[in-house]
């Protein structure tokens, strides 16, 4: 079952590795941002159920689940100010027609600045509870970096490298 | 994620498992996220960011209350 996960996996890694080299179709910085905001608390409310259940199944303890809660809270505090940020984006653009390029700037510094940090301490958790199985956990940490790469090349991070 | 199996005394691999298919999981999720707001105005897009972000502090917060 292990090696049918990890083929899985690896699969996941190929495919996301290819939507980020492939040509999409050109979205503006703004709409990147726009749909960065909800994709990036999408992606924390899943972790958050994950770890809510592993909880409840007994996988792990309420310590160790508060090991989790602390980056996630840190995380989703720091969407919320960017999903405001991009909103307060959305409504000049909206009056002035255009988009300023240093208030786009800002969205993307401080993603870079304050949503990175916090999502990879979550993903660090993950991987010191996996312990001696930590080939297993490595796959899945790729892939979601990987996944935070290709939102973060929408906004024109400059955290690409934290992310590799 | 309800077919894994785990033991009394969870090991770091059934832990390392069940990680691994949630991060699994989460990268499917956000491709559906993707395709769902794709059509979508940016207004509305910013609507579902606020639930979806509200939503991850209060969830968050709990976890880290031990709640």
């Amino acid at each position: 079952m292990t090696k049918r996960i990890l083929k899985i996996a690896a699969v996941y890694i190929v495919a996301l590795s290819m939507l980020m080299v492939t040509a999409c179709p050109p979205k503006d910085a703004v709409r990147n941002a726009i749909d960065a905001s909800y994709r990036l608390p999408g992606a924390t409310n899943d972790i958050i159920k994950a770890v809510r259940e592993a909880r409840d199944k007994g996988l792990i303890t309420v310590d160790q689940g508060r090991q989790f809660g602390e980056p996630l809270n840190d995380l989703a505090k720091a969407e919320v100010i960017f999903v405001g940020m991009v909103k307060a984006l959305n409504a000049a653009v909206k009056a002035n027609g255009t988009a300023d390029a240093a208030e786009v700037a800002k969205v993307r510094d401080f993603f870079d600045a304050s949503v990175i940090e916090p999502f990879l301490r979550v993903l660090q958790v993950a991987r010191v509870l996996s312990g001696d199985s930590i080939d297993l956990i490595l796959v899945g940490i790729t892939a979601t970096r990987l996944l935070l790469r290709t939102i973060g090349l929408g906004l024109g991070s400059r955290s690409q490298n934290a992310l590799r | 994620m309800s077919n894994i199996t785990i033991s009394d005394d969870p090991t770091d691999k059934e832990r390392a498992i069940y990680f691994l298919k949630s991060l699994m999981e989460l990268i499917e999720n956000d491709q559906v996220r993707a395709d769902q707001i794709r059509g979508l105005s940016n207004d509305e897009v910013i609507a579902l960011a606020e639930t979806e972000a509200a939503k991850a502090v209060e969830g968050s917060q709990k976890l880290k209350d031990g709640v």
